[in-house]
């Protein structure tokens, strides 16, 4: 895992380098629930992300899927110091973060960037345009006056301005071009990795496609490794190499893009991929209904977290929790029936004449 | 598509609704004509700001007033105009037989009050039922929507449900007057893929088990293509394109409608393929463009397109469109 990013690596068949730039094993994030009578004893944790590991690599876009609270946001978070993880380790470039001072944590965070969901928050309204690209490179002292035009200049043609928009203010622009600046911002630094969260989220679907494009373009020319998060299942799908299936806290199946998408293995992921709506009349698609609700971080479930709603659920289930373990080349699911379930050998749980199982299961 | 019979339950005809700002008149709402029949469900489709929602408080006459007002056209319900009926009249109507469904269900449910207690009094505003009957009703109405445990839950407040509970409770309270015309506005939007999934299948059922009529407000596209018999394309305030949903997924007119559903990518599109994009963005609505609204926006532009207003035409029986490409009184 040593430094190579000068190196010309050629990509692999999945389309990114071989080289990890991250690597990120067992990260938990946990918050803490106060309570007491004046809200400052701890009470409880949630955990908001659990133990999970993955590796990215240069050139790589890892989406994250999953409902709502199930971590996404707080991987990013915690990947960008802007939480300090609960434990587990993150590799950065094959230094261990840990070890770091501060000063060289924050010398760090200039290659691990973010871009949010909300173009207009995320920029300071007094600012033009030209001080919103410019401040990161500021605050780490390394702007030369007479070279400021010109690296603004040069990020807002790369993103698809034009350079007479550094003297703009952000209200002067529509809610794509606010997020194209936000964007020449995370570029400033030249960083690494890219961390986007949500963001093309909040742009009207005309103006999203060309920010999906510029994107996928970005990392064409120069080889950033993405983190990407969106709800949008289909968007997902559009940028992304990789793609880890979260449910509360926990990497359920990881793996190429169409391998997760048109062969999910997990329950979950198998659920959560017959929901997306497809933009065709025509198709009708068969739904695997998700029933009940995702339980609470703070006590998740023993055994396999899904275990409350798989429709595979079995009693084994209710007791160990299954580990991440690869499949098939690089796809990795968390299922102890993985295989059966895939091979069709496996019975609904509705089917399975055990009555211990429906006990535990709350249906008798 | 059977044709659900060409009983029409709601027309709008070339409906203005306007806002008097202090920045200048916001014309949201601008010449909207479409009609909705019975047990039929009709998608209202377009990027933010294209007037959806609007149009939706029109009919309820929900506009804020002042700064919005309804300044042109008709709204008509079962043959009558909603815009010169009396105000308790209207309520009625909006109570018994119209019925909305907004984005955030936790700031239309009330916050202090069980939510057995707002479906209840729901009921008893509009039925005449004793406080027994409405009790069991909110329950049967609450498992109908799924709710588990429903008769327990009658008692919670709307806090201790999740988005998409609430969501299913809007619906219950919705459903509570067994309405002909449910106004959905963005149900979903606020709520995960699979509980999308399951308040989606809940709207379906109530259109096939109650010939419910539905408009569907949304931006997705997806959706759209799940749930609508017809589907009407919103642009600044202009309906430019309305046909069956078959017609407009595969045979799009409208260069709007065409951008739209090229620019959304598919789960089964490749990384490689560049999405398709419109150029610019939406215009403000105090001071539209001339002629066509989308002629800056626009790859087939012509030059009358700055200075002519299309009119609407009908190009096959039922669908629509709002452009001079397909305007033979304008071909050269
Ligand atoms: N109370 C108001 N005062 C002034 N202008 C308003 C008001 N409500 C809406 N508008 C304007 O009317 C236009 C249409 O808005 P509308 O909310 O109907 O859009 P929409 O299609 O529902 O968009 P979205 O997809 O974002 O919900 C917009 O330009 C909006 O700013
Ligand atoms: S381990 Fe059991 S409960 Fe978990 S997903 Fe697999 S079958 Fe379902
Ligand atoms: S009228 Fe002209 S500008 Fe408007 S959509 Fe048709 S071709 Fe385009
Ligand atoms: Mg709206």
């Amino acid at each position: 895992m040593e430094d190579s990013s000068t190196s010309d690596t050629k990509k692999n068949v999945s389309g990114y380098h071989d080289e990890v730039v991250l690597s990120v094993r067992n990260l938990r994030k946990y918050y803490p629930v106060e309570g007491g009578y004046f809200f400052t004893r701890k009470i409880a944790d949630i955990k908001a992300v659990d133990g999970v590991s993955f590796d990215l690599h240069k050139g790589e876009t890892l989406g994250l899927v999953g409902e709502s609270g199930c971590g996404k946001s707080t991987i990013a978070r915690t990947l960008t110091f802007l939480y300090k993880p609960t434990a587990g380790e993150v590799w950065f470039k094959g230094v261990d973060l840990r070890t770091l001072s501060r000063g060289e944590l924050r010398a760090n965070a200039k290659e691990l960037t973010m871009v949010f969901q909300d173009p207009a928050a995320s920029l300071d309204p007094r600012f033009t345009v030209m001080q919103s690209i410019l401040e990161p490179l500021e605050i780490h002292n390394l702007v030369d006056e007479r070279e400021k035009y010109g690296i603004v200049r040069d990020l807002l043609i790369r993103v698809g301005l034009s350079p007479h928009h550094a003297y703009r203010y952000p209200h002067e622009l529509s809610g794509g071009q606010q997020q194209r600046v936000g964007i020449a911002r995370a570029l400033t630094m030249q960083p690494q990795v890219i961390l986007l969260d949500e963001p093309v989220s909040a742009l009207d679907v005309s103006v999203r496609a060309s920010i999906i494009n510029l994107l996928i373009q970005l990392q064409d020319d120069f080889s950033f490794s993405y983190i990407f998060i969106a709800h949008d299942l289909s968007v997902v799908k559009k940028i992304s190499h990789t793609v880890a299936v979260m449910y509360l806290g926990k990497i359920m199946e990881i793996g190429d893009v169409d391998d997760v998408y048109n062969n999910a293995l997990h329950p979950y992921t198998q659920a959560l991929m017959s929901a997306i709506p497809v933009p065709d009349p025509t198709v009708k698609k068969e739904r695997i209904e998700l029933k009940g609700e995702v339980p609470t971080p703070i006590n998740p479930p023993a055994g396999c977290r899904f275990c409350t709603r798989c429709r595979f659920v079995r009693q084994k289930c209710f007791l160990e929790e299954p580990e991440l373990v690869e499949f098939e080349n690089n796809h990795r699911v968390a299922c102890h029936f993985a295989k059966e379930i895939n091979e069709g050998t496996h019975k609904l749980a509705d089917d399975v004449a055990d009555e211990e199982l429906q006990k535990q299961r709350g249906l008798i | 598509m059977e044709d659900a019979a060409s009983n029409v339950l709601l027309k709008l005809d070339d409906l203005h609704t306007y806002f008097f700002t202090e920045d200048g008149v916001v014309k949201a709402v601008d010449g909207v004509t479409f009609d909705v029949k019975e047990g039929e469900v009709l998608g209202l489709v377009g990027e933010s700001g294209s007037g959806k929602t609007v149009t939706a408080m029109s009919i309820l006459n929900l506009i804020p007033q002042p700064p919005g007002k309804i300044v042109g056209g008709d709204i008509l319900w079962k043959g009558k105009s909603l815009l010169d009926l009396p105000d308790s009249e209207l309520r009625t109507i909006r109570g018994n037989q119209i019925a909305v469904v907004f984005q955030d269900p936790m700031t239309s449910l009330n916050p202090v009050l069980t939510i057995g207690k707002q479906i209840m009094e729901a009921i008893i505003l509009h039925q005449q039922v004793s406080e027994e009957e409405a009790e069991d009703k909110t329950i049967t109405l609450l498992e109908l929507v799924g709710i588990p445990d429903a008769a327990k839950r009658v008692g919670d407040y709307p806090w201790q449900f999740s988005g998409g509970m609430r969501q299913r409770v809007m619906i219950a309270l919705a459903l509570s007057c067994n309405p002909d015309l449910l106004i959905a506005d963005e149900p979903t939007t606020a709520l995960d893929v699979t509980i999308q999934a399951q308040v989606l299948k809940l709207m379906r059922e109530l259109k096939e088990k109650f010939q419910t009529s539905i408009i569907l407000i949304t931006h997705d596209i997806g959706v759209i293509a799940e749930m609508c018999d017809r589907v009407a394309v919103m642009y600044a305030g202009n309906i430019v394109e309305i046909a069956d949903v078959y017609s407009i997924f595969k045979n799009p007119k409208h260069p709007y409608t065409v951008g739209l559903l090229g620019a959304i990518p598919s789960v089964d599109s490749k990384r490689e393929e560049e999405l398709q994009t419109i150029p610019g963005s939406i215009p403000n609505l105090i001071s539209p463009p001339s002629g066509c609204r989308f002629h800056p926006r626009c790859t087939k532009a012509m030059p009358e397109c700055s200075t002519t207003v299309p009119a609407t035409i009908e190009l096959s029986p039922g669908h629509h469109v709002r452009c001079l490409l397909y305007d033979n009184s304008t071909m050269k």
